[in-house]
């Protein structure tokens, strides 16, 4: 692999950089610039040595959209070598069900890479990839940061496009964003770079490139790691994936800054707006209306928006992962912990014959829709064509997503058993018309399906 | 389902494109053919003749469109939204000037005696000189699909065009109105709104209200039958009144709903709402109305639930009123008999296009305006049951409402830890809180299950700057905003009036009081600002020696502020000897008394130099860009 330094912007560059071909002696000054010069080089190489057959080049292809005739939409950028067996981490959110097509070039090699487990509190992404050799991982170790105005390297890697040599931008650091994972604010640098390693001017890793930014490597690098683990552990299929996802239990706001100071609360608290019932948050002892103030034993910090991302940046919501915290309840601080559970999942039930599918109504739903009664099932999708979806007039179902049904052909819907026990006599008595009422937001409604409609029988 | 909620209906009218008014794309005319060989049945010169002399044009300053004479003395019927003002505070406030052309040009203005926008109706008067020609009425609860008609009008600001047609349908429910209308093929544009539709005698069957964006020949007619109904509550309250017994929705009994209830007629209750009268009365959810004070009442069709609605809506308030209705499981009923009073309805809250009645209590400075919660908002907002505050209708983005990330749609319960169940507690405790001027005020908001604690953090640019509002005796429309806006930008307010007479306020606001008489008002030179409200009142303060030593002493002290709105615009003329040194400006009639004595008139909404500040004071938003011209002078 060849090493070039292309595009280094002159005005970036310190003032050492003279003309050659000069014909006084060069002065003491001048002899300190080009020593500084010349180490400056170095460090850009070992960066480059570091990084160089650890950088990815990522091709990802997704149908935009899916629409006739629509184009695929390319994306690429860059990605890190994690493991001498092939696992790669990439800065996106990449599902894993295979509708993402994703390559992955590591030196003059192309591999298809699948989708191992994704982090969407991080971003990022592990990739798996089937290596004809042995690999050379990135060492995320590091204790280096950088200061705002410091110069920085990253080095991306290429494709056949560009005879895959790894290639180097130089930019500085801006400033410093705050949060859960710091990031410095770059310099621009190119969309391609995201996911590329950050070097400070000593050639020694600081960051992985974000969009604008990049991300601390001593505050992500843990993270990363745990992500890894738990690809490298997993089974790694998508359904496992989501079936990990841990749940707190609680609807989350943040404090509003100017209120937190007239009470004298922190201003980076979150409200406990909703804590379901049987939820982690309430079996740690949380309640509705309670402010977090501490997670995993640091104070919770930002505002806003920020501060709900640090949240979740920090519980990182795992089943059966431990947390702790601390709550203000009138004016005094209450300690809880306990183990993140498992989303509920609500039975559902398709209802051919209505043409609706219903859901079982869990508590969190009753919040989340603002549904005014839990004494039915829930229609989550209507079919077209189908006796619910036909109105009296063009554009007006009987039934609409969101509805409780409370009763069909006056028996009680008060649950899914019920629901489909009373969807079973239905089918042996085949009414022409179904009574059903149900409650839309806060009033109640009775409608009459004709459930021949959409069969081949036609209507009578 | 059919509620006896017509303003949701709005919604489907909406989502089927069609547009009340802005059509821009005249057809071309067949004028090039031969219409009579087109037309097997011409309308005869006799009836245009006949028609034409009660056919006007309406004007105003925002808009306009078409009407026609339904009286000798000049009372005029066209559509709500022809004569609709654009203060989206307050909803039922007309455009100001309008004037009315009659066939044979001559110019009149006119007033506005009522208006609705569903049925979209208005009623206007004007004062003729000489008798009008009023046009006769049909029957239009007796026509027939296929029927002749024509409409006249002044379709996108052409003059008095002619238009033909047929009635293409008689029951059109689908446009969300709250009554049936008409469906034409006779050519309705924008312009048209307001105008007459003839039959072919020349008689009027509807008003021309409705046009559908982008489709041919699809016009719509408010049936004049409907708009006849509501003229004596226009003449006698200035508003439609609706009457019933709050509050329950209908649904018709379509084919799949009789056969499934086992019933032949009635109309069904879809919803009854809990503590409504209708509730109190007895009346359930499932009850099959079957007859009301012993007469069968029936909807197979959403024309019928349409029509047997309206029937009700239009019986005067207060009426005794009976209900059959069949009750228990089907093919297994007992008839029931309800009794109660027929109630007039609440005010509406605006929704989408149907702009409602409720005014809007705006502090623009804080970016925040809430209305009254009615039983109307509970339900199209799916407010939490028993919650009970006002209803927060608009955050101004980048205000401090919006920083407090306070919504649209949210209940405000309490204010710095005081309930405010209704509007003028809400009032009360937020210009209190502003009056002390505290850094952050605390609102408490009910949202959807949630409720929620946040606090807005007002700017107070005028801090420490004391003004002195000085008002005429009498209604004042606009004190209430510049007070409170005033008081949102963190100045201390006091009002100054004759003999220190309190002034009303609109309900259910108390009356304000004052803190001063004019006649204090020489020893008030440490005040920072002095204001002069506007208003055919304020004329008083042309003659009043006080009132002019007053303004003389403030343009003579280098360290106060004159603001003048209005009819008090002409106060600093009057009040210097020779010419005055600052330009100003001034309501239009008044300017050229201005003139006559040299003063530098500007014609600008806002004038401001060398601490006098004038406005014409048109509306809110020339009233509020004066108070932060006022605000700005340091």
């Amino acid at each position: 692999m060849t090493i070039q330094i292309l595009r280094l912007p002159l005005w970036l560059l310190p003032s050492f950089i003279f003309f050659t071909g000069c014909m006084h002696s060069p002065s003491a000054l001048e002899r300190q610039d080009r020593k500084t010069y010349a180490a400056f080089q170095r460090s850009v190489e070992k960066a480059i040595a570091s990084a160089g057959e650890s950088v990815v080049f990522f091709e990802v292809e997704n149908a935009g959209g899916g629409g006739h005739g629509q184009k695929t939409r390319k994306v690429n950028f860059s990605g890190l070598v994690l493991t001498k067996e092939g696992h790669l981490l990439a800065p996106f959110s990449i599902p894993p069900d295979g509708e993402t097509r994703v390559e992955a070039w590591v030196g003059e090699r192309r591999y298809l890479a699948r989708s191992l487990k994704v982090d969407d509190s991080l971003g990022m992404t592990i990739l798996k990839i089937e290596a004809f050799s042995d690999l050379t991982p990135i060492s995320l170790e590091s204790s280096t940061e950088i200061v705002p105005g410091e110069y920085v390297y990253t080095v991306i890697g290429t494709d056949e496009d560009r005879e895959f040599e790894n290639f180097v931008f130089q930019g500085f650091a801006q400033g410093v964003v705050q949060g859960r994972y710091r990031q410095y604010s770059l310099s621009p640098v190119p969309d391609i770079a995201r996911g590329a390693p950050l070097y400070n001017s000593y050639g020694e890793l600081s960051g992985i490139v974000a969009q604008a930014n990049a991300w601390a490597i001593i505050d992500i690098a843990q993270d990363i790691k745990d992500l890894l683990n738990r690809a490298v552990n997993g089974n790694g299929n998508g359904d496992e994936n989501k079936s990990e996802e841990g749940w707190f239990g609680a609807i989350l706001g943040p404090i509003n800054p100017d209120y937190a100071r007239l009470v004298d609360l922190p201003p980076s608290g979150l409200w406990l707006n909703y804590v379901f019932k049987d939820s982690a948050a309430y079996d740690a002892g949380f309640r509705s209306g309670d402010l977090l103030v501490e997670l995993n034993g640091s104070p919770m910090r930002m505002t806003g928006a920020r501060a709900y991302r640090y949240f979740l940046q920090t519980l990182r919501p795992m089943e059966g992962k431990p947390f702790s915290a601390v709550v203000i309840r009138d004016g005094k601080r209450i300690k809880g912990k306990g183990v993140l559970q498992k989303r509920p999942e609500p039975d559902t039930l398709r209802a051919e014959d209505l043409g609706i599918t219903v859901s079982e109504i869990e508590e969190s739903m009753v919040v989340r829709y603002n549904l005014y009664t839990d004494e039915g099932v829930m229609v989550t999708e209507i079919k077209s064509g189908s006796p619910a979806a036909t109105g009296r007039s063009f554009g007006e179902p009987l039934l609409t997503s969101g509805d409780v049904i409370t009763s069909i052909g006056g028996v009680p819907t008060p649950d899914l058993e019920s629901f489909g026990k009373a969807l079973e006599s239905i089918r042996k008595d085949k009414p022409s018309a179904l009574l059903v009422t149900f409650q839309r937001g806060s009033i109640t409604g009775i409608e009459a399906l004709n459930l021949r409609i959409g069969s081949d029988k036609g209507d009578q | 389902m059919k509620k006896h909620l017509p303003p949701l209906l709005l919604l489907s009218a909406l989502c089927l494109g069609i547009q009340a008014q802005p059509l821009l794309n005249p057809e071309p005319t067949a004028e090039a053919l031969p219409a009579a060989n087109l037309n097997p049945v011409n309308i005869p010169e006799e009836i245009m003749q006949k028609v034409d002399p009660s056919v006007v044009s309406i004007q105003h300053e925002y808009a306009g469109g078409t009407g026609f004479i339904i009286s000798e003395d000049g009372y005029i019927l066209s559509n709500g939204h022809v004569v609709l003002g654009s203060d989206p505070e307050q909803p039922t406030e007309p455009a100001k000037r309008i004037t009315v052309i009659l066939s044979d040009e001559r110019k009149y203005s006119a007033k506005v005696i009522g208006f609705s926008m569903d049925p979209d109706v208005a009623l206007l008067k004007i004062d003729p000189s000489t008798p009008l020609k009023p046009v006769e009425f049909a029957d239009s609860l007796a026509v027939s699909v296929g029927q002749r008609c024509f409409a006249v009008g002044t379709p996108v600001g052409l003059k008095r065009t002619f238009t033909s047609g047929i009635l293409s349908n008689i029951t059109r429910t689908d446009l969300g109105t709250e009554t049936v209308v008409f469906q034409t093929d006779a050519a309705i544009n924008s312009g048209n709104s307001g105008g007459p539709l003839f039959d072919s005698q020349g008689r009027v069957l509807g008003i021309n209200t409705y046009a559908s964006r982008g489709q041919n020949n699809l016009g719509f007619t408010i049936p004049i039958d409907v708009a006849l109904e509501m003229i004596d509550d226009f003449k006698l309250h200035g508003r439609f009144i609706r009457s019933l017994v709050p509050l329950y929705f209908t649904n018709e009994i379509y084919d799949e709903l009789a056969r499934a209830l086992q019933v032949e007629n009635g109309v069904l209750i879809g919803y009854v709402m809990e503590g409504s009268s209708a509730d109190k009365m007895g009346m359930k959810s499932g009850d099959i109305l079957i007859k009301i004070d012993g007469e069968p009442v029936y909807a197979k069709t959403k024309a019928d639930l349409l029509t047997f609605e309206w029937n009700q809506t239009i019986q005067p308030p207060g009426k005794k009123i009976e209900f059959t209705v069949l009750r228990g499981k089907p093919g297994e009923y007992e008839e029931v008999t309800l009794e109660s009073v027929t109630e007039e309805f609440d005010l509406f809250p605006a929704h989408g296009r149907h702009v409602g009645e409720l005014p809007e209590h705006r502090y623009a400075t804080l970016g925040l305006g809430v209305e009254r919660l009615t039983d109307l908002h509970r339900i199209i907002h799916e407010v939490q049951p028993g919650a009970n505050g006002v209803f927060v209708k608009t955050v101004m983005e980048g205000s401090v409402a919006s920083r407090a990330e306070i919504s649209p749609g949210d209940v405000i319960y309490s204010i710095s830890g005081q309930e405010v169940s209704d509007i003028a507690t809400f009032r009360k405790v937020l210009d209190l809180e502003l009056a002390k001027r505290e850094k952050a005020i605390p609102v408490s908001i009910h949202r959807n299950k949630l409720n929620l604690i946040t606090a807005m953090a007002p700017d107070y640019l005028m801090h420490k700057r004391e003004v002195i509002l000085i008002a005429p005796a009498g209604d004042n429309p606009d004190l209430d905003l510049i007070r409170r806006e005033l008081l949102a930008k963190g100045a201390t307010v006091k009002l100054a009036t004759p003999d220190a007479v309190d002034l009303p306020r609109q309900a259910p606001l108390p009356p304000l009081k004052a803190d001063l008489a004019i006649s204090d008002l020489e020893n008030e030179e440490n005040a920072n600002i002095l204001i002069f409200t506007g208003g055919e009142a304020s004329k008083t303060f042309w003659k009043d020696p006080q009132v002019l030593n007053v303004v003389k002493m403030a343009l003579d002290n280098k360290d106060q502020v004159l603001a003048c709105i209005g009819e008090s615009t002409l106060l600093p003329v009057l009040a210097t000897e020779g010419k005055l040194e600052q330009k100003l400006t001034l309501p239009k009639d008044l300017s050229g008394q201005a003139v006559m004595r040299g003063a530098s008139y500007t014609g600008k909404e806002v004038e401001s130099e060398k601490k006098l500040v004038t406005t014409t004071g048109t509306d809110k938003d020339v009233l509020r860009a004066f108070l932060q011209e006022v605000a700005n002078i340091r």
